[in-house]
């Protein structure tokens, strides 16, 4: 049961820490305060609670997939916001800060909306327990264990980032913010696949025998990279197709930025 | 990172809470691997005691008594001869075998519970036992017991957090006293920091601090040096020049036209001078104040008296506004010096950029905490736009009106620095008349109490 509970909200508080420290890290280059951060995380949990409790109506919604079409649903809110956010950030920093105002949304946006999926995951969980004949105890102990864990991790990975120069922490975040958006949209479509929404085909791969998901190192993986044993075709197409979409996203951007300072 | 303090109470709780928890996590994992290996071996042993205990001898196959009802419900059992007919169970397994009967463990799925199973044969009889645990309930049992080993780790967890915040703030306690000796240092004090108890990591940082604040103190004494010689030399030569200016009127007609010129350039020389020592006397790093208790209307007044004779030179009205209503409401703690200087260049602006004829207004009020002098002319004023150049040293207008006058474009420099060592502010805008500039002055009671 410890173990469970340590798995469970571990691979969910570990996705939040790591998407926070990322975009935390570079908070003050966009402009944006701690008293920012506390609101959007503030507004996550409040929306996470507020999700937790309505899931039973949400679910019946759409021929009982409700809830797996919400999910996907920030998750590609997620997406969109992250590689907007990315390719916003390889603007020069004149045009930089016309945008605060924009960035700050598209930063806040995205923890806000994975605070309110993996929250209200997190409290279905536990609040399971207090509600059945198992165990709480060791469900306790477990989150308890496992959310310190995440949020560590989440610490370590922000200061390490914070003591790199401003140009090679931008890069940085720029590939992992890549990476996990793409890991995300992945996830979007694991959820439509569970819907049978999208049509299953057997996995590509099953490298479980090699790095098994409930590793510790398969759950940092699955957090950073969305790291899945078993993918389906989908997941795997979609992935690489989000990659190329920020990455050209990310050409095209610097090209019009830099033709646009040449015309003016 | 904006505090170190906060870094190494985060980077160290997280790298503990972190390398903790994972061995915690591998110790439970071991730990219940250990106790399944107990309860394994405890279940071999409820075999071994069953089946010597000659249990199995004392029933009949297909009797009605070879169901009993033992009191734990976590344990079963099932007893069966040589030909693999029941001799014996316990109520909550089935007539046939759970397992094959084949000897050792193994896993079944019965009843909606996974049970965990061994199987024995006694070597004389031949009969087999099969003893069963409900394997929830064995992980349940072996969970209690090792969560009572991480718990520890678990609840430490704040008290280390503590701690570490209360080491880390009495290790940083040199580097915080070191700041205070800085923060409380007066501006005008450049004694060196004191070297004694100084740990060995700050020992260069005081070291350095103490040499840069040794050129700062020989820089300012030049500087000084600088002013006072500067004030005798100068004022010397110019004062040589307004007696031969004096002198020259007697020869040369009054309407001259160079005559005229170089008394005004010796009246702006003369000034500028003038200005410039007060510029630099002013620098609040290097001004040696004298605060004390004084009246700001009684010193307005006075200054008013003391430059009547050029308002009355223009036929300027000059008028002060501004009743005491009871004593003490304009008094405020403030250097007598340094604020009739400013005082006498507000109004020596006033003098110079108000047409003859022209209103000056001076009001005092108090507000709150603050005593507020306002004064309004009636001259050609300012555009708002530059109201944020007039405080650059040396920026003069540039227009018709103002070309005539003599001035070094140093006032409000002066000005500003006075308000500095006041914590006072000054504020410009346009004049209650028709035309002309307010300026606004506020001066706090007591800077002390900001």
């Amino acid at each position: 049961m410890l173990l469970t509970a340590i798995i469970i909200v571990l691979r969910e508080v570990l996705e939040i820490a790591l998407l926070t420290s990322l975009l935390a890290s570079v908070g003050k280059y966009i402009g944006i305060r701690f008293h920012h951060f506390a609101l959007a995380l503030l507004s996550g949990i409040t929306f996470a609670y507020l999700y937790a409790k309505n899931l039973p109506t949400i679910s019946e919604l759409f021929d009982y997939t409700g809830q797996e079409w919400i999910n996907s649903i920030l998750q590609i809110t997620i997406y969109v916001s992250l590689a907007c956010f990315i390719i916003l950030l390889c603007s020069n920093p004149h045009r930089m800060n016309n945008l605060k105002r924009l960035m700050m949304c598209l930063m806040l946006m995205p923890i806000v909306l994975a605070l309110t999926r993996e929250g209200s995951e997190i409290y279905i969980y536990i609040d399971s327990f207090f509600h059945g004949n198992r165990p709480v105890f060791p469900v306790v102990v477990g989150s308890i264990i496992g959310s310190c864990i995440g949020l560590s991790i989440g610490a370590l990975i922000y200061y390490a980032l914070i003591s790199c120069p401003l140009e090679k922490r931008l890069t940085i975040v720029k590939c992992a913010l890549a990476v996990t958006a793409c890991g995300i949209l992945s996830q979007a479509v694991s959820l439509l696949l569970q819907a049978d929404v999208l049509h299953s085909y057997p996995a590509l791969w099953n490298s479980s025998e090699y790095l098994a998901e409930d590793s510790a190192i398969g759950q940092l993986l699955y957090a950073i990279l969305g790291y899945e044993a078993t993918p389906a075709p989908q997941q795997v197409i979609v992935y690489v197709v989000g990659l190329l979409l920020i990455i050209s996203g990310v050409v095209i951007h610097k090209y019009y930025g830099s033709k646009r300072a040449i015309d003016v | 990172m904006t505090s170190i303090r906060r870094f190494m109470v985060i980077v160290l709780l997280a790298s503990i809470t972190l390398l903790n928890f994972l061995a915690a996590l591998d110790g439970y994992r071991s730990s219940m691997e250990k106790s399944q290996q107990l309860f394994d071996k405890q279940l071999a042993g409820i075999a071994q005691l069953l089946i010597h205990s000659g249990i199995d001898k004392n029933t009949a196959s297909n009797t009605e008594n070879h169901i009993v009802d033992p009191d734990a419900y976590n344990i079963a059992y099932q007893i069966f001869n040589e030909q693999q007919e029941l001799l014996q169970r316990s109520h909550n397994l089935p007539d046939q075998a759970i397992v094959p009967l084949s000897q050792g463990y193994s896993f079944k799925n019965y009843q909606g519970y996974r049970w965990r199973t061994f199987a024995l044969q006694h070597r004389h009889s031949k009969h087999w036992i099969i003893v069963a645990e409900r394997s929830d309930i064995r992980y349940a049992l072996a969970e209690e017991v090792v969560l009572t080993s991480v718990i520890p780790i678990v609840a430490e967890l704040p008290l280390i957090g503590i701690l570490i915040w209360l080491v880390i703030g009495w290790g940083l306690k040199p580097i915080n006293r070191l700041a205070a000796e800085l923060r409380n240092k007066d501006p005008q004090d450049l004694s060196p920091l004191a070297e004694d108890n100084v740990v060995d990591e700050l020992s260069v940082l005081v070291e350095s601090s103490n040499s840069l604040l040794n050129r700062l103190r020989k820089s300012f004494d030049r500087e000084r040096r600088f002013a006072s010689d500067a004030a005798h030399e100068l004022r010397t030569p110019i004062s040589a020049l307004k007696i031969h200016l004096y002198n020259l009127k007697s020869v040369v007609p009054e309407d001259n036209e160079s005559y005229r010129l170089l008394d005004l350039s010796i009246q702006r020389t003369s000034h500028l001078i003038e200005q410039m020592l007060l510029l630099y006397r002013t620098v609040p790093d290097q001004y040696v104040n004298k605060f004390q208790r004084i009246n700001v209307y009684t010193l307005v007044q006075n200054q008013i008296i003391e430059l009547y004779s050029r308002f009355s030179d223009k036929d300027q009205i000059i008028e002060l506004q501004g009743e005491e209503l009871e004593r003490g409401t304009f008094d405020i703690v403030a250097d007598t010096f340094s604020l009739n200087v400013l005082l006498k260049n507000l109004l020596d602006n006033a003098n110079k950029y108000t047409p003859e004829g022209g209103n000056i207004l001076l009001s005092l009020k108090r507000v709150d905490k603050q005593v507020v002098l306002t004064i309004d002319d009636s001259g050609s004023g300012i555009d708002a736009d530059y109201y944020g150049r007039v405080f650059e040293r040396y920026y003069r207008m540039q227009d018709q009106q103002t070309s005539n006058i003599i001035g070094s474009g140093l006032g409000f420099s002066i000005i500003h620095h006075i308000l500095d060592l006041h914590g006072g502010d000054i504020s410009l805008e346009k004049s209650c008349f028709d035309t002309g500039l307010k300026v606004r002055i506020t001066l706090p009671v007591d800077k002390s109490e900001l």
